[in-house]
């Protein structure tokens, strides 16, 4: 597409999320995704368009403060929010809350757990994936540890509560990263159904590793040390 | 009343129901229901807006959506009706019947000669 095309979409998107100011983020967030998409639909299925054509499309579409009226007044969320100004900021994508979970994250990640939970601003799946990234830096040392220096009985426990269960839990920053970066870039993904098989395929594979990792192998090293 | 905004606001409360009318035979994606509600005159005059619609409808419960891979391009969001939406559209066709029979009633060229 044309660059000056690309950065036209750009500036109505843009301008179409700050007019949805005031909705709930994931409804903000699947409204920009299909109107993009449906931007996308019209341009493939042109066969040589212009930048006249893309502008054609857009005007189709409509003005984003028609689509953002059109959101407020079909909301749900009972009477209809104050109306954004025209050059309102993006609205915020988090609160105390969720700034305390990151910091919780470095202290005490267990904490931070809890208070993710409370959240609504991170999906279901972005918090799993938190503490993925938790769990499997934790089979990573505790692995690691086991095979150094488990010679000596019960120093991988003792290495692996220390580091993973006593405050400040710094190694948390990882999945602090990774829900910071989900804050600032909250749009669904688009998996479709084969890569949920792929997804859930390489969850089952990690929770296995995780299994021998902190259990079965360490007792394994453990019970063969012991004799 | 002008007629315009008369047509404007009976346009934008049936719109929901031509949706649920579309999807009755078959799951369809966006850009596919803003298809064929061009087709129909007057349905549709910005046609972005339907999305705010269809977010909607989801959140109420009359449609589900569905990642589905397409033959060229990325995946689709295909909507579908829930048996919400089902029921909803049995009953709008009902009162859509009875409406337009009333009207149509009251409004028939009188006398003649």
């Amino acid at each position: 597409m044309p660059a000056d095309a690309a950065e036209i979409l750009d500036r109505y998107l843009r301008e179409l999320e700050s007019q949805l100011a005031g909705l709930p983020a994931s409804d903000r967030a699947e409204i920009v995704l299909e109107v993009r998409d449906h931007f996308e639909e019209a341009r493939r299925r042109l066969p040589d368009p212009t930048a006249a054509d893309l502008m054609n499309i857009l005007e189709r579409l409509g003005s984003p403060q028609a689509i953002a009226e059109e959101a407020r007044s079909r909301s749900t969320a009972g009477g209809a929010p104050p109306p954004a100004p025209a050059l309102a900021t993006p609205p915020a994508a988090y609160t105390a809350l969720e700034v305390i979970t990151l910091v919780a994250w470095v202290f005490w990640w267990p904490l931070a757990v809890v208070l993710g939970a409370i959240s609504t601003r991170w999906s279901r799946r972005d918090k799993a994936i938190a503490i993925l990234i938790e769990l499997v830096l934790l089979a990573l040392a505790a692995g690691t540890v086991s095979q150094t220096y488990v010679s000596s009985a019960g120093a991988h426990w003792a290495f692996t509560a220390i580091l993973f269960v006593f405050p400040p839990t710094v190694h948390g920053i990882f999945s602090a990263g990774f829900l910071a970066w989900k804050l600032r870039h909250p749009e669904p993904q688009r998996w479709s159904t084969p890569w949920q098989v792929a997804g859930r395929a390489a969850l089952i594979a990690i929770g296995l590793a995780l299994v021998w990792l902190l259990v079965l192998g360490p007792s394994l090293l453990l019970f063969l040390h012991s004799r | 009343m002008p007629l315009e905004t008369l047509e404007t606001q009976l346009r934008k409360g049936v719109l929901e129901y031509c949706v649920l009318g579309l999807l009755e035979a078959e799951p369809r994606y966006g850009f596919e229901l803003v298809q064929h509600l061009g087709q129909a005159d007057g349905l549709l005059s910005s046609e972005g807006t339907i999305y705010p619609l269809l977010a909607r409808m989801r959140n109420e419960g009359l449609v589900t959506t569905e990642w589905r891979e397409s033959p060229a391009g990325p995946p689709r969001r295909y909507y579908s009706l829930t048996a919400a939406g089902e029921r909803g559209l049995r009953e709008f066709r009902l009162s859509w019947k009875r409406f337009r029979e009333a009207v149509d009633y009251v409004i028939a060229p009188k006398g003649g000669r």
